[in-house]
């Protein structure tokens, strides 16, 4: 409806507008669309492509780890293996020295008895002893004594002993070189019988033929309780004895030699005596000397004759590598050890370095930190030495940690493992994983290696951001959704330290893509990331040990979307600029079209203001300029119109004046009429009465004639029962004909029966023929009452007949007088309407008489309708230099005010004034055709 | 009528008195408005017409066959046999019952005819001979031309009214409807 309204110049640029806008909007919203679509998939691609890199990065670093360990645990073992070897060549070395030793001291011992000089001195010293009441205070005695002391000297220092013996068979001790307070006592009744030298001359006491005996290290208390060894042989030359007492000292000297031992590397010799072990060698590293009572389960081992290397946690908790060896001295029941904290011995540093090989190993290969783990639990090697250093990680204060799990999972299945992130409460809550592998030796597990992985490998990898954008990223989330790689969007709120030391909720990221991967899906999508940006994201879930890790690739979908946006953007551009141009087109095009038009409207207002002389000047030949040739043509046909009209509204004027005379004449006539017309109303009354009368006599006789066709009808009703009475008496005697003849039957068979029966039969024959007889006249009878029946029905019938045909005869009479009446009821019907005409004739008269009086007054109205009708048709100016113009114009100025005072209702006055035209014309025709 | 009946008496009379004259007793009928007779000793019964059970593939002279006493009964149309006219059936018509002895059995037979009449007895010396129309036509079914008054009556041989032939088909018929009924029961 608005549309209408509008002017023509906005209604075609609108159009134009919206021809051109719609196209480019449906192109520029399709190639929007496409490139978007486009877009995402390519960045889906690259994302994918970008996690599935990461992924086989982070699956070939966990695989390199596994590599690593296990290099690292040959190694380790390599190590172990050649440090044990070391430790046991500087034992079986010391072992052959001591055993050298005790030869030694054997063979000088040998040389001292077998020695003639010496059984000569025995023997003159015993003498002396035995004369002088077994006194070595005699005079005697010391000169003899004294005689041989700078021998005796002699073979004791050059020997290295530390004393030396003379002892009789009785067992006493007729001399000594040193003097001490055992001189002179007797050892089976004195307080010598328990001590070592009790047990080796008892054992001398025994040995048949020539013979060493060894009497093991004891506290010997003439030599103020110093730990003394004894060996004593039978002289050769005499009957007594030499002994010689050992001191401590050569074997500590061979013993605690340290080279290749290391800082904390000993030997240690324990012998057993009594079945107490006890040292026999002075420890260096550790407290103990010799005597000390050293027991355990590897002095049982070494004790019972095995030689081997083993890990033990020490005396005193550390861990040590300790290999024993028995000493083969005959008589003596005596094993070396040698021990060496296990720390220094695999992680000793090589000359001149400054690290060990695990600090160097670690450093190389960048892991966090390397610990050695003893099966038991004991931490003995870290390379940071932090506080889990030397505790028990199996079930000490860190026994909860991912570390301690992983050890026992790992000493359990003795095999490879790995276990998550976590914060680990030694390293400062740092995340860390550990991965450890164990050593085992006949199926055993000696020893445990654990590494712990930094963060900053899994994040070198995850943070390599080339190819990402902007908002790019890649990063780990664990099954239990935190971040198992520092994000690079949010590096405050989820490194992967800040994720382990929040919550999920703030620091984790708990998004659909986390959800799905960890239901096992690989999927990519757009989803709602953890700072709520929407972002493509690329999962997909990756075992990592026991665990689940989600691998995400993201990007911003804004940045991803930028392209299209500044895509839109372009096409809006270019939208504007194409609106701007499409106008200006449009306007220039509008302006084309409507100035003609405007140019027509102009020259129509002037036609209607009567100008039939104005000019209309377009020249044009499409359909604009047409309409401007027909609305020209109609100016010429409308003037020439007008010019008719103005005559034939002169012409009016006349005629109407000579109808309003015609009319006095009608009216006189149609009083004269009138009169007339009375009197026959008044014969017309008397006809109507006479009718009447007949028409009720007529009634009467109609009611007579009815009556008789009732009764006439009866009387044939009843003729014709009498008929059907008849016929029934006839019917009746039909079946006396049939007994009769059945009657002649029987007879005839009686007849047949008795002339079968011959001569017998012969008077049954004459019966049965009367009987015949008898029938045949019945017969006879019957057919005569028949006949009379017949013919009394036919008289009956006749009669029927005759009163039948009585009966139309009445009815008709009936009928004709109906019709006589109903004739009668019409004519006075007739009259009646006669009458009514008459009076209506009467009206319609007197009508006539008062309408001629109208016709005239109507012909003196239409002579001021002509007069009218020339003022209104003046209005048309029909030429330029018309002379009555003026005159017209002004007769018509006051009719002007009229439409004008009744602007409301304009659309009325039109319709009133086009009435009045209509009316005016309608007059005008009845006039021409009149005359 | 009155006076044939005297006649009859008359012969009756005669018969006795005369040796010579014989006197045989006929039943008069008629058939297709023919006055015919035959021999009262060769008639068993006259019964009325009752139901007439149609037997199909049979010539049109037999009408059919009748339920009679326990017997079945074929009956013949004397009109249709006769002159080749079907007799339309009145209350008048009625069937005379004959045995035809077939030489092996005795075969009874019913014969339609429109209407019985009386037994008259007429003599032998009112009887002639067949009349001889020569050549193809036969004549044997007239057993004679009996003489009553000045006309002549036909006196119809009745064991050749139906050929041998015909007879044994009749003779069949009743069998086989025999038959029939016990294969029924």
């Amino acid at each position: 409806m608005n549309l209408k309204n509008l002017a023509m110049q906005p209604k075609l640029i609108g159009l134009m507008l919206i021809i051109s806008l719609i196209p480019l909007s449906i192109v520029a919203y399709f190639s929007a669309q496409n490139a978007s679509d486009a877009l995402l998939k390519s960045s889906y691609n690259q994302l994918t492509a970008m996690r599935e890199v990461k992924r086989s990065q982070l699956e070939r670093f966990f695989s390199e780890r596994k590599g690593d360990m296990g290099v690292l645990m040959e190694t380790t073992a390599a190590l172990l293996h050649s440090e044990n070897e070391k430790l046991q060549a500087v034992q079986d070395l010391k072992i052959a020295e001591l055993q050298n030793l005790f030869h030694t001291i054997e063979a000088s011992v040998n040389v001292t008895k077998d020695s003639p000089y010496v059984g000569d001195a025995f023997n003159a010293i015993n003498l002396a002893f035995k004369n002088n009441s077994a006194a070595t205070n005699s005079k005697a005695w010391k000169t003899q004594a004294t005689k041989y002391q700078s021998r005796f000297e002699d073979v004791m220092n050059d020997n290295g002993w530390y004393d030396l013996f003379l002892i009789n068979a009785e067992g006493d001790i007729i001399y000594t070189v040193t003097r001490e307070s055992d001189l002179g006592m007797n050892i089976p009744t004195s307080i010598l019988k328990k001590s070592s030298l009790g047990k080796a001359f008892n054992k001398a006491k025994n040995l048949s033929g020539e013979g060493i005996a060894i009497g093991d290290f004891q506290p010997y208390a003439p030599s103020n309780g110093a730990q003394a060894a004894f060996i004593i042989s039978k002289l050769k030359f005499a009957d007594g004895y030499l002994a010689m007492q050992l001191p401590t000292d050569p074997i500590n000297n061979i013993v605690q030699k340290r080279s290749g031992l290391g800082d904390t590397g000993e030997t240690y010799l324990v012998g057993e005596l009594n079945g107490k072990t006890s040292y026999r060698s002075d420890r260096v590293i550790k407290t103990g000397k010799i005597g000390d009572v050293k027991s355990g389960s590897t002095v049982k081992e070494a004790l019972s004759g095995q030689n081997r290397t083993h890990i033990k946690v020490g005396s005193t908790g550390d861990i040590e590598i300790v290999s024993y060896a028995p000493v083969n001295i005959a008589g003596l029941n005596w094993v070396a050890l040698t021990s060496k904290m296990l720390e220094e011995t695999l992680a000793s540093k090589s000359e001149g370095a400054s690290e060990d090989y695990f600090t160097k190993y670690i450093k190389e290969y960048g892991y966090y930190d390397l610990f050695l783990i003893h099966p038991k639990g004991k931490v003995f090697y870290t390379v940071s030495k932090e506080s889990d250093y030397n505790t028990n990680i199996v079930n000490g204060t860190y026994r909860d940690s991912g570390l301690g799990k992983l050890t026992r999972d790992v000493i359990q299945t003795r095999s490879y493992g790995l276990v998550d992130f976590a914060p680990y409460a030694a390293s400062n809550d740092a995340p860390s994983a550990f991965i450890a592998q164990p050593y085992v030796v006949d199926g055993k597990v000696e020893l445990v290696v654990a590494l712990q992985l930094s963060l900053e490998a899994i994040n070198v990898i995850m943070q390599q951001r080339d190819g990402m954008g902007e908002t790019g990223e890649t990063y780990l989330v664990g099954s239990d959704k935190l971040m198992r790689s520092s994000s690079f969007l949010a590096p405050d709120t989820h490194s992967v330290a800040a994720s382990f030391a929040g919550n999920v909720k703030n620091n984790g990221v708990e998004t659909d893509a986390v959800i799905e991967a960890l239901s096992g899906k690989t999927a990519t999508k757009v989803i709602m990331d953890y700072n709520d940006n929407p972002v493509l994201s690329s999962y997909t879930p990756m075992k990592v040990g026991d665990t689940t890790w989600v691998v995400i690739a993201e990007i911003d979908e804004a940045e991803v979307m930028a392209p299209v946006e500044s895509l839109i953007f372009n096409i809006v551009i270019i939208g504007l600029v194409f609106t701007v141009l499409i106008i200006i087109v449009a306007y220039l095009l509008a302006k084309s079209i409507t100035g003609p038009i405007v140019k027509g409207v102009v020259f129509a207002e002037q036609l209607a203001e009567g100008n039939l002389v104005a000019h209309l000047d377009v020249d044009q030949k499409d359909e604009v300029g047409q309409l401007a040739v027909a609305m020209v043509d109609m100016r010429d046909r409308i003037k020439d119109v007008i010019q008719t009209v103005r005559g034939g509204a002169d012409n009016l004027a006349s005629a109407s004046e000579e109808v309003s005379a015609t009319a006095q004449t009608i009216s006189q006539g149609a009083v004269e009429q009138t009169t007339s017309v009375e009197g026959t109303s008044a014969a017309v009354e008397e006809l109507n009465s006479s009718v009447q009368q007949n028409a009720e006599n007529s009634s009467v006789t109609e009611k007579i004639a009815t009556t008789s066709s009732v009764q006439a009808e009866q009387g044939a009703a009843a003729v014709t029962e009498t008929v059907s009475a008849m016929k029934n008496i006839a019917k009746k005697i039909g079946l006396i004909e049939d007994i009769s003849y059945k009657t002649n039957l029987l007879s005839l068979n009686a007849a047949i029966e008795a002339a079968s029966a011959g001569e017998h039969g012969k008077g049954f024959a004459v019966v049965a023929a009367e009987v015949r007889k008898l029938a045949e006249s019945s017969r006879v009878t019957a057919e005569e009452i028949s006949e009379l029946a017949t013919n009394s029905v036919d008289i009956a019938e006749k009669a029927g007949r005759l009163i039948t045909e009585v009966v139309p005869n009445i009815t008709r009479t009936s009928d004709l007088v109906q019709e006589i009446s109903a004739a009668s009821d019409e004519q006075a019907t007739g009259i009646r309407q006669i009458n009514d005409a008459m009076g209506q004739l009467d009206q319609a008269t007197q009508q006539n008489a008062a309408a001629s009086e109208e016709l005239a007054a109507t012909a003196e109205e239409l002579n001021g309708q002509a007069e009218q009708l020339q003022q209104s048709v003046a209005y048309f100016q029909l030429a330029e230099d018309n002379s009555s113009m003026p005159a017209h114009t002004e007769r018509r100025a006051p009719m002007k005010p009229r439409p004008a005072a009744r602007a409301k209702h304009a659309p009325m006055a039109q319709d009133a004034q086009a009435y009045s035209r209509t009316s005016s014309s309608d007059f005008n025709e009845k006039d021409f055709e009149k005359f | 009528m009155t006076q044939l009946s005297t006649n009859n008496l008359a012969l009756v009379k005669g018969n006795v008195e005369s040796n010579v004259e014989q006197y045989a007793q006929y039943l008069t009928f008629s058939v297709c408005k023919e006055q015919l007779a035959i021999n009262i000793s060769e008639v068993k019964e006259i019964i009325e017409i009752n139901h007439i059970t149609h037997v199909p593939m049979t010539p049109d002279y037999i009408r059919g066959v009748i339920h009679l006493r326990g017997n079945v009964v074929p009956v013949v149309d004397l009109s249709a046999r006769l002159s080749n006219t079907i007799c339309t059936i009145t209350k008048l018509t009625c069937i005379i019952l004959v045995e035809i002895d077939t030489g092996s059995s005795i075969q009874q037979i019913g014969m339609i005819v429109d209407q019985v009449e009386e037994i008259i007895e007429i003599s032998n010396n009112d009887t002639k001979p067949p009349p001889g129309f020569g050549g193809e036509i036969n004549v044997d079914f007239i057993q004679a031309m009996g003489k009553i008054g000045d006309n002549f009556i036909i006196l119809l041989e009745v064991s050749k009214i139906l050929s041998t032939k015909e007879l044994s088909q009749l003779t069949s018929l009743s069998n086989a409807e025999l038959t029939d009924d016990i294969n029924i029961i």
